[in-house]
């Protein structure tokens, strides 16, 4: 009995991990995936409007290396849908019913979007340029609604809607009203702006880090000012996503406080409920209500955040039954995100004003290599977002009605698996760059040093 | 329940024709002369891969009530052609991208033999489901299906000429 009790907690462990690890990879195929589409839709048809071939030439040259991510995003894709179904049919077995439709319909996304992506890519000059700028704009329709459908999954597992549950039994399901919940809404606006931001810092670094490499007299020369455009048009796309997040993380916020309390009680580490409530920076949580480490609070404002208002009452940690507690690594999850979009926030904010005030002092090397760096803050930002949505919703895999030990498969595979798909990831992110880098090197070979 | 086994085994026939045929150019790739051998396979490479996620969704969620059953005797070898999926894309990256000469190496032996060896288990899972879809028994949601036909004859009617077109395209 112990034995078997031991071995279901270290399936249950690996199968975390396998998913945790599956997610973590996927994220990053995820949210070029969504946004070079965005990207190269938009630089084509700038392109088109106004007769200048630099946008379409940007414009081929990125759905190159969209293609080529698309190649991996969809293997690693159809592992994620292959593992959520396989290692946690407990989750399906119960709300089969009600998300299953989700599920099928991101079958039809994906058609679209990689029927038209192979069109698109095969096009190139040989359909009249609004019909080829019609079959990327698919695209986008076709990964949007998709990355909708599977957050609508997700979003269920959080607050699951659309049904009554009585007597071991799912009835009077509702599936329009599980996929279009509130917290479908919430979790979609907060997360896509947190996409479209990273894959366009990540882009606009990328071209930073390859001005830096020139010296400041070829970075300032008419050879590279296409890619100083790029630059300036990312750096307002992202500023423009930066403010998107922000409302949304308020939406989020709110959401949480009202239907997620646990989550949030956890999240803050809020051990009583009260109004005032302060908002906590830094600190470490321990189950006997201690907080270590060095923190600061700042006044009334977890109660702000929560209702607009300090005497807006949150509930805490100790509402809640010890089993049912979300865990407080979370609240440090939290703090290093915040940390993290501080950083990125700065260097964004910073940039932007050089450009337009002090455009010498923009090129300067470190400036530019500071943007690259904020690229990669901001995808620590989204891979820390998933790891608190995830980790909070312990120990449930369907909140309040399945647990993640009773979701988990009866094969007992899942731990040698645990082992070899992380490692398939690793090459096969690990050979992505390599392509990519080289897809690059050819470019920039061509152009003589740019670009675009 | 004519309807919900053809919503199956449609899709997953589809793609196990389209895997075959990509097989099939993986081996000939291999005794080919470089310039033929260079051709093997370009955008329907997602297409073909959204047919077996297509499929497999539709006997999962079709099936929700008996997932368990179902997944417990598909897991080893869908699992298995999973990784040989991971394996066979960081191969064709390394092949189409990565690697700039045309001459036939041991990753282009790989390539091909990971394409049989995936064929291979996904057949094992799909034979295996159906044992399961036969000896079981298992109750259908068949809620789904009013809501989900209309949805895929819109879906087909959009993508049907560009896919018609670009497996033209690919072996012409």
């Amino acid at each position: 009995m112990m034995r078997e009790t031991i071995h279901m907690q270290s399936s249950t462990e690996a199968a975390r991990v396998l998913m945790g690890d599956s997610l973590g990879f996927h994220i990053i195929f995820v949210l070029f995936g969504l946004t070079l589409p965005v990207l190269v839709s938009w630089f084509e048809l700038r392109g088109i409007l106004t007769n200048n071939t630099a946008y379409q030439a940007t414009a081929r040259f990125w759905s190159k290396i969209m293609g080529l991510l698309v190649v991996a995003g969809v293997i690693s894709g159809t592992i994620i849908a292959l593992q959520m179904s396989l290692v946690w049919p407990g989750i399906l077995k119960f709300g089969g019913e009600v998300i299953g439709l989700p599920f099928m319909f991101e079958t039809y996304a994906f058609l679209i979007e990689a029927t038209f992506l192979a069109l698109y890519l095969t096009t190139w000059n040989k359909v009249r340029p609004l019909v080829h700028w019609l079959f990327g704009l698919m695209v986008v329709v076709g990964s949007t609604a998709s990355a909708y459908v599977i957050t609508s999954v997700n979003a269920w597992m959080n607050h699951p809607t659309g049904f009554d549950y009585s007597a071991h039994t799912i009835s009077n399901v509702h599936v329009w009203h599980a996929m279009f919940s509130r917290t479908s809404v919430v979790e979609f606006v907060h997360s896509m702006p947190g996409y479209y931001l990273t894959a366009a810092l990540i882009v606009a670094g990328l071209y930073a880090f390859r001005l830096a490499k020139q010296n400041y007299h070829a970075r300032t020369s008419a050879r590279h000012s296409f890619d100083r455009v790029v630059i300036r048009n990312l750096l307002l796309f992202s500023a423009a996503m930066i403010v998107l997040s922000g409302i949304t993380g308020d939406i989020t916020g709110k959401y949480l406080a009202r239907y997620e309390p646990a989550k949030l009680a956890s999240l803050e580490l809020n051990y009583n409920n009260r109004d005032h409530a302060p908002l906590l920076v830094g600190g470490v949580g321990h189950d006997d209500k201690s907080i270590a480490a060095p923190h600061f609070e700042i006044p009334s404002g977890l109660s702000l955040l929560a209702g607009n208002s300090p005497s807006t009452p949150v509930q805490g940690i100790n509402d809640f039954p010890k089993n049912q507690r979300a865990p407080l690594v979370i609240h440090t999850f939290f703090d290093l995100k915040m940390t993290l979009l501080d950083a990125m926030v700065a260097i964004v904010a910073v940039s932007c004003l050089l450009y337009y005030v002090r455009p010498k002092l923009f090129l300067k090397r470190a400036v530019l290599y500071a943007l690259g760096i904020a690229g990669v803050c901001a995808l620590g930002m989204v891979e820390l977002g998933w790891m608190i949505t995830e980790i909070g919703r312990q120990p449930w895999a369907v909140r309040g009605y399945v647990t993640t030990e009773q979701a988990i498969t009866q094969s007992h595979t899942v731990a040698s698996l645990a082992y070899v798909f992380p490692l398939g990831f690793l090459l096969l992110i690990s050979i992505t760059l390599v392509a990519v880098r080289k897809i690059i090197a050819a470019e920039q070979r061509r152009r003589g040093g740019a670009l675009c | 329940m004519l309807t919900v086994y053809l919503l199956i085994y449609t899709p997953i026939l589809l793609f196990v024709v389209a895997f075959l045929m990509e097989t099939y150019l993986s081996v000939v790739r291999l005794f080919a002369s470089n310039r033929r051998g260079s051709g093997y396979v370009d955008a329907t490479w997602e297409v073909t891969n959204t047919l077996l996620v297509f499929g497999v969704v539709m006997l999962l969620m079709l099936f929700t009530k008996s997932i368990d059953v179902i997944a417990a005797a598909i897991f080893v070898p869908t699992m298995l052609a999973a990784v040989g999926l991971i394996a066979r894309a960081a191969c064709y990256l390394h092949i189409f991208y990565v690697k700039d000469t045309h001459r036939i190496g041991l990753v282009d032996w790989v390539f091909s033999g990971l394409h049989l060896a995936t064929a291979l288990l996904l057949v094992t899972t799909v034979l295996e489901a159906t044992r399961v879809l036969i000896t079981k028994h298992p109750v259908a949601n068949t809620q789904f299906v009013p809501y989900f036909l209309p949805g895929l004859a819109f879906v087909l009617l959009i993508c049907l000429v560009p896919l018609v077109r670009l497996y033209r395209s690919k072996t012409s």
